[in-house]
């Protein structure tokens, strides 16, 4: 190539380049993205999912630990002195976050501020206290099992919260956000039949749980807890009641437990050689177990699990 | 569409060909005719691009709304699939949440968190000894609550918020079930412009990293030595103002810097007898799984002295420094129940000392520079038990001469997150120049804990 032909086409290139300097609007390529912290790894995806390229999301929890307890590091009160956006869980599953929202000095991001999302607030709950309570129970939920985005359905509320919350401090941006949350509703809907036809011919199997984790899960997707390795939640198993449980096992004929990942894997092992049932550690979030990389493949994963245990126990499908 | 490109073509056609026929005739026109046949020919090309550039415009159109209109039946019969399926029998109809109060009602949620901690001790020590003897004029601190059962504290703590700037914090104590004491009792501004926090009232002060920490928090049964020879017996608590600001750096690293003007609780002590300390704690998170913490300390004040002859006042300056260290290992999730935390914290003191002669002026100034350090490991063995160990050196701010060692293992059982089981074995040595010693102490002390109500998490 002669060296005017070679110039030829690098001068078209810097031509074009330098006009779309001047002609085009670079601003939404150059705009400073919101920046969320979120409590959870499932409500991170859903807030991506809402704010797409107009959010820089991050996490506190990771997507395999208890989130009823977690060490208030400083590092983490860093990430919320910058948030502009702050989601939680809510109810009473933080309570260490107190802590964070304490020692970050960000008023916009304190309860009652444009940058407080609860993602809570309208979703659907079970496990509410109906009596006096008191800690004879374990560790009880006054508001009820916190575990509420293991619903598929749930997640549409979640996205309305979050929805809420980046109209208030991004009002500009509320069509694009209001766009994304209608394609959201759209995909849960359209998974969730896929889920739920996949699962419906195992409605109604009996199924033993570590913690009282699935509450929402169970009830949504039809297969039924009917006791728990814990006696009551956190507290750990007895001797007796293991005994118990084996007995219940096998005049039931249960064949499945399922464990959260964070959980000991002792017991369950126990009651399982004992019983001839599958363990399985289903993951409780996002990123929960190594491939969930978002809050569709969670459910994937799980609805797949489980159908592949019951398959697995010989388990007859209601079909 | 494809019709109207036909007649075009027609049209042009016909029109084309009497001209290219008249212009044969003439061969003196035949280059402005092939001109002309050459515009009409580019003219029809043109035409034809325009032309089919619409009717393929209308045809993604027509596809559009076709896809859309087969979409919306898409949609219809999605949703009608989920209503079947979603109201199938099995489910349990859920209530909604709406930010509102269990049973208690909502004045519940304007009272104050309210938690009790109880702080019990069964202590054995040996040789046998009573509680105080032979201790008169000794540096060295009194064990008061060897050989015995004893509620050794209880701290009830009253906390919440004031207003959307402020909270407020008060724990009261009662030792041994005597009278009530304010351990700590101060009010926070939390986000104050230039992400400052202000604190005001009685608090335990910045300086070092347990000393923060309520005693029955503490991994261990009591404070390490020189915590209670340096700042107090425990730990030092004064009224004042704290005023704190996270350092912004290029690295990300959580920076925080703590200034704080205290009125020294001692006796006697006047206006201008203040306590200037600064705190400065630095954390970075090794990995998700473990963490470093890096703070210095510093702290500097007047102590007066009065010669009882003559009145005459002299004010004798004592500094300190400190640094910690403490180092965490807790994965999150991945390896059940294992965790390690190893915490070290050196003091230094530089104290002025001297006397009086009998004109009532100082005489014999000297510095005593003395030191200590403490450095504990612990180990979380399983769900609820952990192990660890705790070495503690110290000399005393007013005698570099005299010190003391002690070196205590022991097992923390966590029933539940509200009640601990801890049993600790401590040897300590004692070294003095100044008056005899006996030989070395040993107490087996039985520790149980427990909290009532609200329960706030404990600062990292």
């Amino acid at each position: 190539m002669t060296k005017g032909k070679f110039l030829q086409p690098t001068v078209i290139i810097y031509s074009l380049m330098i006009l779309s300097i001047i002609f085009l609007d670079y601003s939404y390529a150059f705009a400073k993205k919101i920046n969320v912290v979120t409590t959870s790894t499932d409500l991170r995806s859903i807030t991506e999912f809402i704010g797409s390229d107009r959010v820089k999301v991050e996490n506190i929890t990771k997507g395999y630990q208890n989130p009823h307890i977690v060490d208030a590091k400083p590092s983490y009160i860093l990430k919320l002195n910058k948030a502009d956006l702050f989601v939680k869980v809510g109810l009473d599953l933080e309570t260490w976050s107190q802590l964070l929202e304490d020692g970050a000095r960000n008023p916009q991001i304190r309860f009652g501020s444009p940058g407080y999302v609860d993602a809570s607030i309208g979703a659907e709950l079970l496990d509410i206290p109906m009596t006096k309570i008191d800690r004879s129970l374990g560790d009880i939920h006054v508001f009820g099992n916190p575990h509420y985005w293991l619903d598929p359905l749930n997640s549409k509320t979640i996205a309305q919260n979050i929805l809420n919350g980046l109209r208030r401090i991004s009002p500009e941006n509320a069509d694009y956000f209001k766009e994304n949350k209608k394609r959201f509703d759209n995909e849960i809907d359209t998974h969730l039949v896929k889920w739920l036809r996949k699962i419906k011919p195992y409605s109604g199997t009996k199924v033993i749980a570590y913690h009282r984790t699935w509450s929402n899960l169970a009830n949504r997707f039809r297969f039924e807890i009917v006791d728990y390795v814990e006696p009551k939640p956190g507290i750990p198993p007895s001797p007796s009641h293991i005994a118990n449980l084996i007995k219940r096992m096998k005049m039931e004929d249960i064949k499945v437990i399922i464990k959260e990942p964070y959980y000991e894997n002792k017991v369950p092992n126990f009651i399982a050689s004992k019983t001839g049932a599958s363990v399985l550690t289903l993951p409780t979030s996002v990123e929960g177990i190594k491939g969930i990389k978002d809050y569709f493949v969670l459910f994937d994963y799980i609805t797949d699990e489980l159908i592949n245990a019951f398959v697995e126990q010989g388990i007859n499908s209601n079909d | 569409m494809r019709r109207i490109l036909i007649h075009i073509y027609c049209i042009s056609f016909f029109s084309i060909i009497p001209v290219v026929a008249l212009a044969s005739n003439d061969t003196s026109d035949k280059d402005a005719l092939s001109r002309q046949v050459q515009e009409l020919q580019s003219m029809v090309i043109e035409m034809k691009n325009d032309y089919e550039v619409r009717i393929n415009e209308m045809q993604d159109k027509i596809a559009r709304l076709e896809g859309k209109d087969s979409k919306a039946v898409d949609d219809d019969s999605l949703k009608k699939e989920l209503v079947q399926l979603l109201d199938e029998e099995g489910y349990q109809p859920a209530s909604p949440y709406t930010p509102g109060y269990p049973s208690g009602g909502k004045w519940q949620n304007l009272m104050l968190d309210i938690g009790i901690i109880g702080d019990s001790l069964a202590n054995v020590t040996w040789p046998e000894r009573s509680i105080d003897e032979g201790r008169a004029g000794s540096p060295f601190a009194e064990n008061e609550f060897a050989d015995r059962i004893s509620l050794r504290e209880i701290e009830l703590g009253l906390q919440g918020v004031l207003d959307p700037y402020a909270r407020a914090d008060f724990f009261l104590t009662s030792e041994d079930g005597g009278s009530i004491n304010v351990e700590e009792g101060y009010m926070t501004w939390l986000t104050l412009p230039w992400d400052l926090q202000v604190k005001t009232g009685i608090f335990r002060t910045s300086f070092g990293k347990m000393n923060k920490v309520h005693r029955p928090e503490i991994n261990q049964i009591d404070y390490p030595k020189p915590i209670k020879n340096f700042l107090g017996s425990e730990g030092q608590k004064e009224p004042g103002v704290s005023i704190s600001k996270i350092i912004p750096n290029p690295w990300d690293i959580y920076s925080e810097l703590t200034g704080e003007i205290l009125t020294p609780s001692d006796e006697g002590v006047k206006g201008k007898d203040q306590i200037y300390l600064a705190h400065l704690r630095n954390y970075i998170d090794i990995t998700d799984s473990s963490s470093l913490e890096f703070g210095l300390s510093f702290q500097t004040r007047d102590i007066s002295d009065t010669d009882d002859a003559t009145l005459t006042k002299r004010n004798f300056r004592q500094t300190m420094e400190g640094i910690d260290l403490t180092f965490r290992w807790d994965p999150p999730g991945q390896k059940l129940y294992k965790s390690f935390i190893w915490q070290t914290e050196f003091f230094a003191s530089q104290r002025e000392s001297g006397s009086f002669d009998e004109a009532g002026f100082t005489e014999d100034v000297k510095d005593i520079n003395s030191f200590g350090f403490y450095t504990f490991g612990e180990y979380q063995l399983t769900q609820r038990l952990f192990a660890g160990a705790r070495f503690d050196y110290s000399q005393f701010p007013t005698n570099d001469k005299d010190s003391e060692w002690s070196i205590s293992p022991y097992l923390t059982f966590w029933q539940s997150e509200f009640t601990r089981l801890r049993l600790e074995y401590t040897h300590l040595e004692r070294n003095s120049v100044t008056m005899p010693v006996e030989e070395g102490d040993n107490a087996l002390t039985l520790q149980a804990t427990f909290t009532l109500g609200a329960h706030k998490p404990h600062p990292f």
